[in-house]
């Protein structure tokens, strides 16, 4: 019996984690807006990439599905603004996709601040767009939203967040509008509604 | 020594190991740019289908880097504790296990869930307590190792247990979420469903065929062995009622003896034979003969009662019992001149003797051939060697003719085990040489015994 000992350890251990994570799910119902009243930018639009996620082709797939003139450059500069009429940017850090960049997470986030910053100075609309939830919840995709959601103009999530009513809070903090969605696919609406 | 060598080389690999499985990512930025540019293009594609090679490249690398850590760290807690079989070997590897994959997080931010290496170390230290810690506990480790870390890394990406903390790693997220865009997590929930399933299901039933076939080996070594310690106590219960048999049929023989000796001496003094009478000499004969077979009997009954004898009078005794009648046999003997006399029990030595000349005799089979006894001194002791030129020994055989019960003939097969345990029982030795189709050398070897040492090895004897 004495041998088995090893083995419970691990199986207490996963159960631990296993509450903890449970525990830090969402139980209450979350509110936001469905859709945008009015859009607040137009074509052509820039999607690019807060920290180098490689999902951030779904967006340019759907804008593509809805007819919206859009370009998908992930790695995107400030001087390149000057082509595009709207902003969205895909939140989601990926540490193989910044691998693959021959820049650094801190220089990922100096880009990123600086295309924010350009925007707002060309008055350009930034939506800031999440398709991973709880998924990416990490530092490094807090850090990024943390830099980004003050010069938003919209926000479409995913429901699936460990901190649904810490994301709303912040987001009510910085007037910006927020529609969270059940799945990938209710992204198309809010997202049209943003240009349309 | 050797054992403490080899406990450092196992450590040594793996640490090795476990540096390079931490390192490995760095070798194969190809592979990582490989499996993101896949996902890319299946999202732009909208095809499950390179999704899944995607999965499955993401599968491969990630099995091969877990493989060297999870390996590695088991060769290092070997080396570590000495004992596959102890809890501080579990532990340890256990311990070393998280401790490199934390150390992987850290180093390369890919998110890893705890969770599934916990849940992952936690099967292979269960599954690890059914393999056989013998040569090929290694092969078979490595095995069941691969088939739970594939069961693992499909484990990460049913997009279902997400919720749970399962698959939090980087590319398997971008997978399961670009499931989510393609089928809404159809494919994934399933698909990994089916391959996790399959692999653990084969994991946890190697793991116990091998235990199952070990254990069986291990019942069919028990039974031999036993069957073989069965075989030897018969050997030895027939031996000893034989022997038991002989010595009571011998002791029954005093009775009668007896009765002949004093039935002589009465028919002596009645018929009162002359001095130079043909009668009286019968009766002297009769009376020597008598004495013979009573010494002969006390020397059966008791191993211990020894005698001095010349070698020439053994020999001559031993021989003169021999049937060399229709034979064509040349018997030959050969004594170095001013041998001391040898301290035997007369009748069992020559017994052995007249074992190893009959076997001779047997092995020509009616063919011509000789047989030479040469006794000669040697040191402190007195070589007596009987050569022959028959067949010869078999070098398979020559280890196992001592024992009892062996025979190529049919026999008993208890002759020349007779004749080892003589020969130890006077304190000597004996040895065989033979080449097959040449000669066979038979070669005893006695202890020349200083006068006082008879005496006391008597009365040692008797105590």
């Amino acid at each position: 019996m004495k041998k088995y000992i090893p083995v419970f350890i691990c199986i207490m251990l996963a159960f631990i984690l296993l509450c903890t994570t449970i525990r830090s799910s969402p139980s209450k119902p979350i509110n936001s807006y469905p859709n945008l009243p009015a859009p607040i930018g137009g074509e052509k639009i820039l999607i690019t990439s807060a920290g180098q996620a490689a999902e951030g082709t779904i967006l340019l797939k759907i804008a593509e599905n809805l007819n919206l003139e859009a370009d998908y450059r992930p790695r995107a500069l400030a001087t390149d603004l000057y082509d595009y009429a709207s902003v969205v940017i895909v939140l989601g850090y990926s540490a193989n996709g910044i691998a693959h960049t021959p820049r650094s997470f801190a220089e990922e986030l100096t880009r990123t601040d600086q295309l924010v910053e350009e925007a707002e100075h060309m008055n350009l609309p930034v939506v800031l767009v999440d398709l991973s939830g709880e998924q990416r919840e990490n530092d490094e995709t807090e850090k990024l939203f943390v830099q980004i959601v003050p010069f938003a103009d919209y926000y479409i999530g995913l429901k699936n967040v460990k901190h649904p009513d810490k994301l709303l809070t912040t987001l009510k903090k910085h007037h910006v509008p927020a529609t969270l969605v059940t799945r990938l696919d209710d992204l198309s609406t809010p997202f049209n509604s943003a240009f349309r | 020594m050797s054992k403490e060598k080899n406990y450092s080389l196992i450590g040594f690999l793996g640490l090795l190991l476990l540096i390079y499985g931490e390192m490995f990512p760095t070798f194969i930025t190809n592979w990582s740019l490989y499996i993101i540019d896949n996902l890319n293009n299946s999202i732009m594609l909208l095809d499950s289908g390179q999704l899944l090679v995607t999965a499955f490249a993401y599968i491969a690398k990630y099995v091969l880097i877990s493989f060297f850590i999870y390996f590695g760290a088991m060769l290092f807690a070997l080396a570590l504790s000495r004992d596959l079989k102890s809890i501080t070997f579990s532990l340890g590897f256990i311990g070393l296990t998280m401790a490199a994959m934390i150390l992987f997080n850290q180093v390369y931010n890919e998110h890893f869930s705890y969770l599934g290496h916990i849940v992952t170390v936690g099967a292979i230290s269960l599954l690890q307590l059914y393999i056989p810690k013998q040569k090929y506990f290694y092969f078979i480790f490595s095995l069941i190792l691969f088939f739970i870390l594939m069961a693992s890394s499909w484990l990460q990406l049913i997009p279902g247990l997400s919720h749970l903390g399962f698959g939090t790693n980087d590319i398997a997220v971008s997978i399961k979420i670009a499931d989510s865009y393609f089928t809404e997590n159809k494919l994934f929930n399933t698909l990994a469903t089916i391959f996790f399933t399959a692999f653990l299901t084969i994991a946890v039933i190697l793991s116990l065929l091998v235990h199952l076939v070990n254990k069986q080996v291990y019942t069919l070594k028990k039974y031999q062995q036993q069957e073989e310690e069965l075989k030897e106590t018969r050997i030895a219960l027939i031996e000893s009622s034989v022997y038991q048999e002989i010595n009571t049929l011998v002791h029954d023989l005093k009775t009668p003896l007896v009765t002949v000796e004093g039935l002589t001496s009465l028919i002596q003094l009645k018929m009162q034979p002359l001095e130079n009478d043909d009668l009286q000499e019968y009766f002297n004969r009769m009376d020597k003969s008598l004495l013979k077979m009573k010494d002969m009997i006390a020397e059966i009954l008791s191993e211990n009662i020894k005698q001095e004898i010349s070698i020439q009078e053994l020999l001559e005794y031993v021989t003169s019992h021999l049937d060399l009648n229709e034979q064509q046999i040349d018997l030959g003997i050969d004594i170095e001149e001013n041998l001391p006399p040898i301290y035997i029990n007369k009748i069992r030595f020559s017994r052995a003797i007249s074992n190893i000349l009959e076997n001779a005799i047997t092995s020509f089979a009616g063919k011509a051939g000789y047989i030479h006894i040469y006794v000669k001194r040697i040191d402190n002791g007195i070589l007596l060697r009987v050569q022959d030129n028959g067949p010869g020994i078999k070098t398979s055989h020559l280890r196992n003719i001592w024992e009892d019960g062996f025979s190529t003939k049919n026999s008993s097969g208890i002759g020349l085990s007779f004749v080892k345990k003589v020969v130890e029982n006077h304190h000597g030795s004996i040895s065989v040489n033979s080449i097959p189709g040449s000669h066979t050398q038979m070669n005893i070897m006695l202890p020349i015994q200083k006068e006082g040492e008879q005496r006391n090895e008597h009365n040692h004897s008797y105590r």
